[in-house]
């Protein structure tokens, strides 16, 4: 089946002219400053060209003024390129700037038609999809109430299920959506998820390789404007990490909420308790040698008995992530009211340090974050060789003068 | 997949010629996008009278205190003594009414992508729809002030509205016409240079005072000699000229003495203006406004 791509970009470049004063523009337009300049220009993308293909999830990574932004702003038809041309076929809906279109004196009703007839809506569809959208959004009764009355949270939630509400052949995703509370995050990301089960294209960009790569099935990876980089996500983000010098899921995207989620924790499922076991045994240790066997268990509360996963991973003191296992990449899911789950790491091969041991609890598709925080032990692990660096390679030596044949004097 | 969206930067420069044949999708566009002009030019009427008591009201009240007020300041405080009191305070009100809504939508319109900015820059629709609804809300005012014109007409037995009534929603589709062209010619060249609205202001008041709004033709001939070419020209190069003078015969049938003579003649004229300035003021918008976003 020959199929046609939902987004068909060639060659797009975007340059901003930047004057120096307001006028700037003005002269230029006058015939007898011709040749001067009063503008710096900047290209935020030269050259860009991909296509997004129906039911594929491509993501978009790079670093700060990469040009993502304005890669998801002419995707979206904000803004419009200085060169190439692109085709979107199909509905394309951005959450990039939720509740953007919003009149904080009119009420939360008055802007769900406005917002619903901007997006080329008739009073028909509007109409049908109302319920569904003050449903989702949870406000209730508030949605009579003028906007301006609203907090940054139920504002968000009403940009969202507006957005999401208009089912779109593509979406547009600028980083994972952090909106609202705990539960209404993890109904957007099933949203999301929802979109993706049901074979809908979407374009993520994001900064956190680990929801890149559980999401998209390619990624485009940007730099300085022009396409670094274009491939499977696996090897697009490795390649990233790499390059960009930081290990991929490094300490800085990966805060731990623990204090909040365990003070709010009740109802949703959370962590209990972690300890550091001997792999042997089963009993309490945090001291171990390379060569040791190691469990981590977590005790995990699951009120709801929602679909779980659980990840571990082991973080040196300077950020750096040695490993991290998650249930979900070995496809077990689990779903028990309360109980354990034990990480058996066999014969490690850490070199001495000491590690914190983050553990995440995810959802089944590991995208909405439950919960994160570090085990209650840490790892110590003590050294009795005299190898050095964070991990034990297995290895062998061979000492061959030359001129030598092997094995000759036998 | 119904909806295809195709944006070429290389074809896109088609000159002033080519940008202008797109006018032609222009009715259609808006038409597609009636449930969004609608929903502004609801929420336009709302934001005017949100909160205050009477409302919706306000939009009979005021034109009938400004009408009170110009038939005693006008007609009686500086009575010319021609003893046509009501006849010259209905000339004037007809006019206010027409001109002020016809500068109030263009002063609307002129800033009307850059107060939409946020709009502009994050929502993909079409920004040229955006002077359809200030078109529409002027119309309403006009049509009240127009109504009370008529009735005060009527019921003071000056003038009785003729079969020349029947072309005032010609007149009001000119006028509309006009709002948008200068409108879009507007809101586009004040994204890129701000003082436009400020000039703008200025202007509308000297535009006003150069229009048959508070005086008769006639009044120039005396004042500059029945050879001088001045009144002519005055009359010639204003688009608002042949406007006025064509709702106040459509409202109250031809008069000499107020130089309203020749209601096809003016409404003609008016409808070359209005549509001079739609596709100068199209064409200028939609070739430019795809730098809207980046500039606002």
């Amino acid at each position: 089946m020959s199929q046609v791509p939902v987004i068909e970009a060639r060659g797009l470049s975007k340059s901003y002219k930047l004057y120096g004063n307001p006028y700037g523009r003005l002269w230029e337009c006058f015939p007898w400053n011709k040749g001067k300049k009063y503008h710096k220009t900047i290209d935020a993308l030269s050259d860009v060209t991909f296509d997004v293909m129906p039911g594929e999830c491509v993501g978009l990574i790079g670093t700060n003024g990469a040009g993502k932004s304005t890669m998801l702003k002419v995707l979206s038809g904000t803004t419009f390129p200085t060169a190439g041309s692109y085709t979107v076929r199909g509905r394309v809906t951005s959450l990039l700037e939720l509740g953007a279109g919003f009149n904080p004196m009119f009420s939360g009703r008055e802007n769900i038609f406005m917002n619903a007839a901007m997006m080329g809506f008739s009073r028909k569809e509007a109409q049908a999809k109302f319920a569904e959208i003050v449903a989702f959004s949870e406000l209730g009764d508030f949605i009579h109430a003028p906007v301006r009355t609203y907090s940054s949270g139920m504002q968000a939630r009403l940009g969202f299920s507006v957005a999401v509400a208009t089912d779109p052949d593509m979406l547009i995703i600028d980083e994972i959506l952090a909106v609202g509370d705990m539960n209404f995050r993890k109904k957007c990301v099933e949203k999301i998820w929802d979109y993706k089960r049901r074979g809908k294209s979407m374009f993520f960009c994001s900064h956190s390789l680990y929801d890149v790569r559980q999401m998209c099935d390619r990624v485009l990876w940007l730099r300085n404007g022009r396409m670094q980089m274009l491939g499977d996500s696996v090897t697009v983000t490795n390649e990233y990490a790499t390059h960009e010098n930081k290990i991929a899921e490094g300490s800085d995207e990966m805060p731990f909420t623990d204090v909040e989620d365990a003070v709010q924790g009740n109802s949703n499922p959370h962590i209990v308790s972690s300890e550091l076991l001997d792999g042997d045994t089963l009993k309490p240790r945090t001291t171990f040698s390379p060569g040791d066997n190691v469990a981590v268990r977590v005790f995990v509360k699951n009120p709801p008995r929602d679909r779980l996963t659980l990840a571990v991973g082991a973080m040196r003191t300077d950020g750096t992530l040695c490993f991290a296992h998650s249930t979900q990449f070995n496809d077990l899911v689990f779903d028990f009211e309360e109980g354990h789950v034990t990480l058996h790491l066999p014969k490690i091969s850490l070199l001495s340090g000491e590690f914190t041991l983050p553990i995440w609890l995810f959802d089944e598709n590991g995208s909405h974050r439950y919960q994160e925080r570090p085990c209650h032990d840490n790892l110590i692990v003590q050294n009795r060789t005299k190898d050095l660096g964070l991990f034990l390679q297995p290895h062998h030596w061979e000492i061959q003068p030359s001129g030598q044949k092997q094995g000759a004097d036998q | 997949m119904s909806m295809a969206r195709t944006y070429d930067a290389t074809t896109r420069s088609k000159g002033f010629f080519g940008h202008a044949m797109t006018l032609f999708g222009y009715p259609k566009k808006i038409w597609q996008n009636r449930y969004m002009v609608q929903n502004f030019f609801r929420r336009d009427l709302l934001s005017r009278f949100h909160g205050s008591m009477l409302g919706a009201w306000w939009m009979l009240i005021q034109p009938l205190f400004m009408f009170a007020v110009y038939y005693l300041v006008f007609g009686k405080l500086f009575d010319r003594g021609t003893g046509a009191t009501m006849e010259y305070a209905l000339y004037l009100f007809s006019g206010v009414v027409l001109f002020h809504s016809l500068i109030e939508a263009t002063t609307t319109c002129c800033g009307i992508v850059v107060a939409n900015g946020n709009l502009v820059k994050k929502v993909a629709f079409p920004s040229e729809a955006l002077p359809i609804h200030v078109g529409l809300v002027s119309l309403v005012i006009y049509l009240v002030g127009a109504l009370v014109s008529i009735a005060a007409s009527i019921i003071s037995g000056t003038w009785t509205p003729g079969l020349e009534l029947l072309a005032l929603p010609l007149v009001m589709i000119v006028q509309f016409v006009m709002v948008i062209g200068i409108g879009l010619l507007l809101g586009n060249a004040n994204v890129f240079v701000r003082d436009v609205s400020q000039l703008w202001r200025i202007f509308g008041l000297a535009w006003m005072f150069l229009t048959p709004v508070f005086w008769v033709p006639s009044m120039l001939y005396a004042s500059l000699g029945q050879d001088s070419v001045i009144p002519s020209i005055m009359m010639n190069i204003n688009p608002a000229y042949p406007l006025v003078m064509a709702q106040r015969i459509s409202l109250f049938g031809e008069h000499p003495v107020y130089g309203m003579v020749g209601l096809w003649a003016n409404l003609g004229t008016a409808a070359l203006w209005a549509f001079t300035f739609l596709v100068l003021g199209y064409t200028t918008f939609i070739a430019n406004k795809h730098k809207h976003a980046d500039i606002v």
